[in-house]
């Protein structure tokens, strides 16, 4: 994999304080990416680490016989469906999507955004209304140039953009923050299929792009 | 004391025996707890999700793998997908994991399997000798439950020194595990 996350974000994955949407890519990229695993492994060592030195807490008195009740009782309920039961390896959408999205990028519902450009929001989390927009980009057209008040991750999917940074192919994260500048143009020959997450709003340097934000709402 | 090592856990992985989980509850339930009441939980609740914990841990045990990493690191995943899901009560969905799905990293070799020997002891030690605030920012994170502009409000430094300090946190500790199994 040529492009990954940025090592801060790698590692804040790993300590579970990402949100939802953000930890989703992460996890996305991860399937595919056998050195940001690694270093996801040496991070979750590293919380195991700090598990194990952390100092005891007194348990409630009978904690280890109310565990077994708790235990007996959950053997009871119904077995809920993991990602690993549905999941599909040689999809085109991680696993981590799947759940959202199915295993087919041609069952997202795309609405019309810009020449060029369609947009799909899908909900993540309905009691915190987070959601996750997928773009679905023409060649050669390019996403007007911003710069971020928060965060923004975006995963590839299918196809390629370039940025100042490179290039972005299937798998591939572009880890943006405040201070980072950029203008993405879709450079394969197929559309280019990319969801992102954002933390903070996008800050569009034209008019016509603010236009642009408006209605994309990212 | 019954010392829980890779032998234990493959006995009680074959046989599942509620007399051999009651050590390892007792090993690591109070430590369960007591990391979800730094974070702000009060105690019924830190119980409720200590005992969600370790019922996770039962039912998946035969996921766990020694040769992918340490049982606290696994049993580390688990507490802290629980404490999001139950803790912050911020998702409707269970947190999604990899840890589930077997995805190979990269360059597994002699040296990959040295470290796994003792994996935690060595991570341990390879953490204390970290500068200070390298060690600080790397805690905050994973006992504090911080994000990165929480701690640069705490630590009253920029997110970009915050960044910087993980890099160099992550590095050396990579650094200084590759001096002790040396």
């Amino acid at each position: 994999m040529k492009n990954c996350p940025d090592l801060t974000t790698i590692i804040s994955y790993s300590s579970g304080v990402l949100s939802k949407s953000f930890a989703l890519l992460i996890s996305s990229h991860i399937e595919k990416c056998g050195h940001c695993k690694k270093n996801i492994d040496r991070c979750h060592e590293m919380g195991g680490s700090f598990l194990e030195e952390t100092e005891n807490t007194d348990l409630d008195t009978n904690s280890y016989a109310l565990f077994l009740e708790k235990l007996e009782a959950s053997k009871n309920k119904e077995t809920q469906i993991s990602d690993k039961d549905i999941f599909d390896k040689s999809s085109e959408v991680p696993i981590s999507l799947q759940r959202y999205i199915g295993r087919d990028l041609s069952s997202l519902k795309w609405s019309f955004l810009a020449p060029g450009i369609k947009k799909c929001a899908v909900i993540i989390d309905q009691k915190e209304n987070k959601h996750l927009t997928f773009l679905k980009i023409k060649s050669n057209k390019k996403i007007p140039e911003h710069s971020h008040l928060g965060s923004e991750l975006t995963l590839v999917l299918k196809g390629s953009f370039d940025d100042e940074n490179g290039r972005y192919m299937a798998g591939d994260i572009a880890d943006h923050d405040h201070t980072s500048k950029h203008e993405p143009i879709v450079t394969s020959q197929e559309d280019c299929v990319c969801v992102i997450a954002t933390d903070g709003p996008l800050i569009f340097n034209s008019f016509i792009a603010n236009i642009f934000q408006s209605i994309a709402r990212i | 004391m019954v010392e829980i090592n890779k032998d234990f856990i493959k006995k009680f992985q074959a046989e599942k025996k509620k007399k051999d989980f009651e050590i390892i509850f007792n090993f690591y339930a109070p430590k369960i707890k007591s990391l979800l009441v730094r974070n702000g939980a009060d105690v019924t609740l830190a119980e409720d999700i200590m005992h969600d914990t370790m019922i996770n841990i039962w039912d998946k045990i035969h996921l766990y793998n020694p040769e992918k990493g340490s049982f606290s690191s696994w049993i580390y995943t688990i507490a802290r997908n629980n404490r999001i899901d139950l803790l912050r009560k911020k998702s409707s969905q269970p947190y999604t994991d990899i840890s589930e799905i077997d995805i190979p990293s990269d360059n597994e070799n002699s040296q990959d399997i040295v470290e796994r020997k003792s994996l935690t002891e060595q991570v341990k030690n390879a953490i204390n000798l970290l500068p200070e605030k390298q060690k600080k920012v790397i805690e905050l994170s994973f006992i504090s439950d911080m994000t990165q502009d929480e701690i640069a409000v705490e630590l009253n430094i920029p997110i970009g020194t915050v960044k910087s300090r993980m890099r160099l946190a992550y590095q050396k500790m990579k650094d200084n595990l590759k001096d002790i199994t040396a």
